[in-house]
């Protein structure tokens, strides 16, 4: 039987052509269970984009949810000490505009000892999958922190690039100015990081940036989780008004959950791409 | 080509005024009539009117690239999107306003109506003061007058509207003014078109 791919819609065919994209790779399929207990998530409220979660009572009396995240059950069955490079395609079920949504998720996480030019330059890929155009953003909460201290407001400023509402924070504000092509914001960092003992931050950015092509360095991708303690980026495909794919890494998860070793991974909101292709990328 | 939401009124216009001395003019966009969306291709910029509360949407889904919205809207509603310049215009202020000589005793549950119910709850657990919200959506100044609340939390300008009914500004909550607000993927594609119009915004109106 010849298979015809035209009858797959663009989420279905990406969500294909991704899962080639890490099998060929190397990375492992993993397969989540349906419901996870709601204990995992109720313990890890902060690593959720919203508290709301869909729960039932299973047969046992158990209280379970129907899975938010899928990071959060990737983490928790990996062993202390275990290095893996898994990706996987699920359901998360999260609450959007006022309602309760399926989302479809395609994803990769690396633990142990993740090697952070592949993983950065695997999203690329990711995004070239999806369009020729696109862009990779890149941000490091390592540097943000410092430089604002943990400071909320500050770090909701950078996150908005907010410059009228910072007040007197001169390297706060440079945060958001310095914003553009890795070969010309990079050297013009290296001063601010050193100034706040953040190099390791600089370098962690300059490897990032080497293993993409179409990357820009822009502080406003922020988290202020705590979980999400290093490299951050966003992908971006025109015609799509948010980001597309999300990641990071991810020790202080691994850490809230007893394990060494470092963490990162990426996912594709498939969702997202309904209206590519509607009415052309651009206007 | 940069999408730009304008709120429908005075404010827009004012600030449609502020664009077009920036050299982003289309001066259709004045005349009468009911049309919604015009365009100046050589200036490259497509304008749309939009009620002024749902400016924020348009931007936070793309539908335009940037907008001109209240900061009382991006407070209560508190969109993803950019906030790249107070436009310094529309100035204005969030504020508790009662009936002349009302005192909050702060023994029992403070009334508070208002069309910013989350900005009037920020507002209140800063203070540890425990509110009952009540959610109209125009007039409030009605409200303590009539007894239906203690307080309200409302936007004011000159205080006239206050005044007229015997009410008056108790304490003040957050200055308020247009603010340009732009879409984080469109930013990331059009950043030079962007950035461009914010320099120009700010050199033509400092």
């Amino acid at each position: 039987m010849n298979l015809d791919l035209s009858v797959l819609d663009l989420g279905e065919l990406t969500a294909l052509r991704l899962r080639s994209l890490y099998a060929e790779k190397g990375y492992r399929r993993f397969r989540m269970m349906k419901f996870e207990e709601y204990d995992l998530y109720s313990h890890n409220k902060d690593f959720l984009v919203s508290e709301n979660i869909i729960t039932f009572t299973d047969v046992t009396g158990r209280l379970m949810a129907l899975k938010p995240d899928v990071t959060l059950s990737i983490v928790k069955s990996a062993r202390e000490g275990e290095k893996r490079r898994v990706y996987y395609n699920e359901s998360v079920y999260r609450p959007a505009s006022g309602s309760f949504r399926e989302l479809s998720q395609v994803g990769v996480e690396a633990i142990g000892e993740p090697d952070a030019a592949e993983i950065v330059a695997l999203a690329e890929q990711s995004l070239g999958v999806m369009a020729q155009r696109h862009v990779l953003q890149l941000s490091h909460m390592g540097l943000i922190d410092r430089v604002t201290g943990g400071d909320r407001r500050l770090i909701r400023c950078i996150g908005e690039k907010n410059l009228h509402e910072l007040g007197d924070n001169p390297d706060a504000a440079r945060l958001i100015a310095l914003s553009g092509a890795p070969d010309e914001i990079l050297p013009e960092l290296r001063p601010l990081a050193e100034k706040y003992g953040a190099i390791d931050a600089l370098s962690e950015l300059e490897t990032a940036a080497k293993a993409a092509e179409s990357s820009v360095i822009d502080f406003s991708d922020v988290s202020d989780t705590g979980y999400y303690t290093g490299l951050l980026f966003k992908g971006f495909v025109p015609g799509v008004p948010g980001f597309v794919l999300s990641g990071g890494s991810y020790d202080g998860l691994m850490r809230k959950m007893g394990r060494s070793g470092s963490a990162m991974g990426f996912a594709v909101y498939l969702d997202m791409l309904e209206r590519l292709g509607e009415e052309g990328a651009e206007c | 080509m940069l999408n730009i939401a304008l709120p429908k009124g005075r404010l827009g216009e004012r600030v449609y005024g502020m664009l077009a001395l920036a050299g982003y003019e289309c001066p259709e966009v004045l005349e009468e009539g009911r049309k919604l969306v015009f365009e100046n291709k050589e200036r490259g910029v497509r304008y749309f009117w939009v009620k002024p509360s749902d400016v924020a949407i348009y931007v936070e889904r793309g539908a335009a690239d940037v907008g001109v919205a209240g900061k009382d809207i991006l407070l209560e509603y508190k969109p993803r999107v950019y906030e790249l310049a107070d436009l310094r215009t529309g100035v204005c202020r969030m504020a508790v306003a009662a009936k002349k000589g009302f005192t909050d005793s702060g023994e029992h549950t403070l009334r508070v109506a208002t069309k910013f119910p989350d900005i009037a709850r920020s507002f209140y657990e800063g203070r540890g003061r425990d509110i009952d919200v009540i959610k109209l959506n125009g007039a409030i100044e009605l409200a303590p007058i009539l007894g239906l609340s203690d307080v309200i939390v409302d936007i004011v300008e000159t205080g006239s509207t206050l005044r007229e009914n015997g009410l008056e500004v108790v304490e003040e909550v957050v200055p308020i003014s247009a603010r340009l607000v732009a879409n984080r993927a469109a930013y990331m594609f059009k950043r030079g078109e962007i950035d461009a119009l914010v320099k120009r915004l700010g050199e033509c109106n400092d």
